[in-house]
């Protein structure tokens, strides 16, 4: 599903001392089965606009529609929020995972098929359904939670900093089934994770402040990111390769992957 | 500074999470921690801060042991912990009011509260949040805030359970530089995390599994032995000094260094 943003603006507080404008006019269109990246400062807007796409909340300017409809949670849109292990409280996984489910109006039975089959997407053991939350390490949870907001079928997921907090193995297997479902659905992925962002990402978008500052693809991303103070916008890797550039080694800051990093920095060696 | 001995601590009697252990820090070190999720982590925070009590053997903190519960108070005060979950932490209403609490308990007088205050919200760029309810705060601006109330203690020793898995790469730069020189000053820090790239100013690591600590040495020996591994990410600038045949090294300053000097073939 394609989504339309126009003129998004979201204020907090309006009208009172404390007011405070997270999105300020926004214009973004996402393209149907995309992995969109989601970037920015802390506070720059990105929860935000998750809540606002995920129709958890009304902004108060402007309009948000997901092929030509408005959000509905559940139905066209769903959500993987920051930390969501910390809201399991049932007495069994499955419980927890089904909790949306049931509530979305399914047979008990249909809930369970689902459920299996997003825990097999997922690579999770179905065994793990009959224990308790509190005994699933955080990796295992995260991918659960994950697995039942897939459960629910939506057109759009929006991903708010998924890999936060996860051990490489998890965060690996997480990155691995945005890649075999991208495609069929179309993702919203916020992260400070750069390198995981540009992995993933069809096209991104910077906020800064409420402000779109950048939107774009992957290259223009890195082309923009290294014009940016300090490079903070750029993954370490990329970083490295950008300042190796600037002192005249003859290398690509744009390469995805250590090895070829490696290759290019040797051949310049070998040849000075 | 800190003492682990031996100690051995379970949630439930039949699965230990941490069997045996010794950890040491001394005053002004710096120790790193890493593991996988469930490792037990935050339960080696915890037992450290005196929140949780070990099941066998000791754990002493500037000299006092954490069973000795009348002197709690005494660890809290030389050892300040930054939570993981950046919603447990939180004591007031507002930034600056959460900030206050802890200072007023020190006993400073007022204006000095105030001039710590702002010196913290400062460094850590973000005095715009002063008067803010922390409770709407974002994600990363929770943590920063964590960090500012710790800081503000200024404790003699710092433990960081994942202090930064929210915030950007600006801030986290601001963060460890100033962490970086508490640490010379003489604060010892122990600092847990999944991101290698935020262990470079680390002493000392370990490496936490359910079956014990699998991993300690020198920042340099715990990652080449990862490196080895593969199985746990290392530092960017670690693995391309490696794979380049050079004697690793931590940063891309000093990466970039040495490349230029090979260049040059000096
Ligand atoms: N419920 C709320 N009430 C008032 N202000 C809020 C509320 N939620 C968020 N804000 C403010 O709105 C701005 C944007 O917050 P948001 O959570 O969208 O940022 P973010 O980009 O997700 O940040 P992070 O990377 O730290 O998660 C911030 O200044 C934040 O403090
Ligand atoms: N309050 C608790 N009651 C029962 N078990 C617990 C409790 N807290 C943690 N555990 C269990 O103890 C083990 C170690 O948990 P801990 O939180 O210390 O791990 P960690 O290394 O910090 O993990 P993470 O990387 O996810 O933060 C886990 O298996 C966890 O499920
Ligand atoms: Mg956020
Ligand atoms: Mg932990």
């Amino acid at each position: 599903m394609s989504i339309e943003i126009r003129h998004l603006t979201h204020i907090y507080d309006a009208d009172t001392l404390e007011e405070i404008k997270a999105l300020d006019k926004i214009d973004l269109t996402i393209k149907k089965g995309n992995v969109f990246g989601l970037v920015g400062g802390i506070g720059s807007g990105k929860s935000t606009l998750a809540s606002l796409i995920a129709g958890l909340e009304k902004p108060t300017g402007g309009s948000i529609t997901i092929d030509g409809e408005p959000p509905c949670p559940g139905k066209n849109v769903g959500i993987l929020f920051q930390q969501p292990e910390d809201f399991f409280f049932e007495k069994t996984l499955f419980r927890d995972m089904a909790f949306g489910l049931l509530h979305s109006g399914l047979t008990e039975d249909e809930v369970n098929k689902r459920i299996h089959s997003t825990l097999d997407l997922a690579g999770l053991d179905r065994k793990i359904l009959d224990q308790s939350p509190f005994h699933l390490n955080r990796g295992t949870l995260r991918l659960a939670a994950f697995a039942s907001v897939l459960a629910m079928r939506p057109g759009v997921i929006i991903l708010d900093e998924p890999t936060a907090s996860l051990d490489s193995q998890s965060r690996k297997r997480l990155v691995d089934i945005i890649k075999r479902i991208s495609g069929a659905i179309t993702i919203i992925y916020i992260s400070h994770r750069l390198q995981e962002v540009i992995e993933v990402s069809d096209s991104l978008a910077v906020l800064d402040k409420g402000n779109i500052t950048f939107t774009g693809t992957r290259p223009g991303y890195l082309d923009w990111a290294a014009g940016q103070d300090g490079g903070g916008y750029l993954p370490i890797l990329n970083q490295i390769m950008y300042r190796l550039h600037k002192l005249d080694f003859d290398v690509d800051f744009k390469v995805t992957k250590l090895e070829d990093a490696v290759g290019q920095i040797q051949r310049t060696l070998e040849k000075s | 500074m800190i003492e682990l001995e031996d100690v051995t601590f379970s949630y439930s009697p039949a699965d230990p999470v941490l069997d045996g252990i010794n950890v040491r820090v001394g005053k002004g070190e710096y120790l790193g921690v890493m593991g996988d999720n469930g490792s037990g982590k935050s339960t080696l925070a915890r037992l450290i801060t005196g929140l949780l009590l070990p099941q066998k053997g000791t754990i002493r903190v500037n000299g006092i042991s954490t069973g000795d519960r009348r002197r709690l108070l005494e660890i809290h005060r030389s050892a300040g912990m930054v939570f993981q979950n950046p919603d447990a932490q939180a004591i007031g209403e507002t930034v600056e009011e959460d900030l206050v609490f802890g200072l007023e308990n020190l006993g400073l007088p007022v204006p000095e509260i105030y001039t710590r205050i702002e010196k913290y919200l400062d460094l850590l760029g973000i005095r715009e949040l002063r008067y803010r309810n922390i409770r709407t705060l974002s994600g990363g601006q929770k943590q920063l805030v964590n960090l500012a109330a710790v800081m503000v203690m200024e404790p003699e020793c710092i433990i960081l359970d994942e202090p930064v898995s929210m915030v950007d790469a600006r801030h986290r730069k601001i963060i460890f530089e100033h962490i970086a020189r508490l640490n010379r000053e003489g604060t010892a820090i122990v600092h847990i995390t999944h991101d290698p790239e935020e262990l470079t100013r680390c002493h000392r690591l370990i490496v936490l599994s359910r079956s014990g600590i699998i991993h300690q040495g020198t920042t340099h020996e715990v990652f080449n032995q990862l490196l080895d591994e593969e199985k746990m990410d290392i530092p960017v600038p670690f693995a391309i000094s490696r794979a380049l045949g050079l004697t690793p090294v931590l940063t891309t300053d000093a990466l970039l260094e040495e490349l230029c000097r090979l260049r040059s073939g000096t």
